[in-house]
């Protein structure tokens, strides 16, 4: 139970993505929709993935995908899981189109669904994770009691992993200057915003292993911090989706 | 330099090839030698290059010996550790300069010829466009192996010293044990995942690690290096029978190895 399993082609990791597509969304910052931040972030965690997979000149299917974008439906873009070989064979991702609302709990459902069929066949693998990016309040379910079901199911390695990533710029008491030099959010650490309290009790425990890799890409998070990132600028918005690929892999 | 063993009289060369296993063997000279060489399964199913070298050569009273992990991570891995392994083995083999500063000098003036030679690798046509994006990307940034090389000059009777000369970056094992009893803490803390050699800039993570020691007539001492494959023999301390050490090799309990391995025992007195 120590997130150690290195992800092999014998022994993939499973990364779930469930992708708020609600009308909010369209909303800028830095200059660009936050769904295009999100997609860009997203595709930069692919092609992490991909380097991460890569021996050789061949690409290795050390990662296995599925991207539930989440509506008042849930949308499942790539038809099922794929391997990161299949991903790259294609070379793009869907396209994420902004709907109207925003039902997480539905979109918890299905990867809980997903995670009751794959679970009895990883006992091998690294832990899986959820990794579950949003920019406001719920307009369905509660979500927490499935994100809190989700999180007690286990293989080996460990429990499964729920990340959040809020797009928010109201949930910390000040913006972060450095985003390299941030140190995460702590169970401890003040939090502005009623939802953002609800995505902190909804998110995992940052595993040592995840945070030795990130550490190695020069961000600083804290022992102790929560996989969660406050999306307040397309930097955090990335790291967020690059903490989701920190799977230990053979160097 | 020639990839194959051979011994002639009191000769003995074994390079690995990194297309091909090598059970566990051995060849009995004033060094004892055991080797071996085992590919990923997931590598030998696609029937590509193992990314680890290993590499002896014996003659009289002199050793010099090489192994090399490439990593994965980094463009051609079996490039860099087939590289810098038969440079190893011929810098080994000429040196007058045993200093660490001659030595980290020397991991640094390969780097051109190097480089050179790895533009040459390039990515192959045909794959989809973000795995070539991905491969030039780390062709840029080079290939890089972890290694452990290092001569053995014998004590003989006219000259009753004899001398070991090691260096090493990385996290493959290097173990050393002295009339039976392991003194492997002499190395401790020095085994670094982060350090390696690299195409593109030499020593990575910090200069290389350099041992010397005196060697005394009549004294048993046993060096056994080996590449992360082969982590299970970590705990082990005391001589495995060849048999075992195959096992090891053959890794059923895993269905074969799950990383590419490299072997190599040297005992001597």
């Amino acid at each position: 139970m120590n997130y150690t399993i290195q992800a092999s082609q014998r022994t993939p990791a499973l990364i779930i993505y469930l992708i708020d597509i609600s009308a909010s969304m369209n909303m800028l910052m830095d200059g660009k929709r936050r769904i295009d931040v999100v997609y860009e972030a997203l595709s930069l965690a692919i092609r992490q993935m991909v380097y991460r997979s890569t021996k050789g000149n061949r690409l290795t299917p050390r990662y296995r995908i599925a991207i539930l974008a989440y509506s008042d439906d849930v949308y499942d873009l790539l038809n099922g899981i794929k391997g990161i070989d299949e991903i790259a064979a294609v070379g793009s991702l869907p396209d994420l189109t902004p709907k109207r609302f925003s039902d997480s709990a539905k979109a918890f459902q299905q990867a809980e669904k997903i995670l009751q069929a794959e679970l009895p066949r990883m006992q091998d693998c690294p832990a899986p994770l959820v990794c579950h990016m949003t920019d406001g309040v719920t307009t369905g379910e509660d979500p927490e009691p499935i994100a809190r079901r989700i999180m007690s199911m286990s293989v080996p390695d460990g429990n499964v992993l729920v990340e959040n990533i809020f797009i928010s710029d109201h949930m910390l008491d000040q913006p972060i200057a450095q985003p390299r030099r941030w140190r995460g959010i702590l169970p401890d650490t003040l939090l502005h915003d009623e939802h953002a309290v609800k995505l902190r009790n909804m998110s995992s425990p940052l595993p040592e292993s995840y945070r030795d890799m990130l550490v190695e890409a020069d961000y600083l998070l804290a022992p102790g911090a929560l996989m969660m990132l406050p999306g307040s600028c397309a930097e955090l918005v990335s790291i967020g989706f690059q903490m989701s690929a920190a799977t230990p892999v053979r160097a | 330099m020639k990839i194959n063993s051979a011994a002639t009289g009191d000769m003995f060369t074994f390079i690995s090839s990194q297309a091909q296993e090598q059970p566990l063997a051995s060849h009995s000279g004033r060094v004892l030698c055991r080797y071996a060489y085992g590919r990923a399964m997931e590598t030998l199913l696609q029937g590509e290059n193992g990314q680890d070298f290993v590499g002896v050569q014996t003659y009289g009273d002199v050793c010099n010996f090489v192994l090399c992990d490439g990593v994965s991570m980094s463009y051609q891995g079996d490039f860099a550790a087939r590289f810098l392994g038969n440079t190893l083995l011929d810098w080994l083999d000429h040196t007058r300069d045993w200093s660490s500063a001659g030595f980290t000098d020397f991991m640094t003036s390969i780097t051109e010829s190097a480089s050179a030679q790895l533009r040459r690798l390039a990515p192959p046509g045909g794959v989809p466009s973000l795995l070539r994006e991905v491969l030039e990307d780390k062709q840029r940034m080079g290939s890089q192996s972890m290694y452990i090389c290092g001569r053995i000059e014998l004590p003989i009777s006219r000259k009753k010293q004899g001398r070991l000369w090691m260096a090493w970056q990385g996290d493959s094992r290097l173990r050393f044990w002295k009339d039976g009893l392991e003194v492997s803490e002499h190395f401790d803390d020095t085994f670094r995942t982060n350090e390696r050699w690299s195409t593109l800039t030499g020593p990575v993570g910090g200069k290389p690690h350099v041992y010397q020691t005196r060697l005394d007539y009549g004294m048993p001492m046993r060096l056994q290096l080996y590449t992360d494959g082969l982590a299970d023999l970590d705990p082990i301390h005391q001589v495995l029978p060849d048999e075992l050490i195959q096992i090891l090799l053959d890794a059923p309990h895993t269905d074969g190895l799950q990383d590419d391995a490299a072997f190599l025992e040297l005992q001597w007195s």
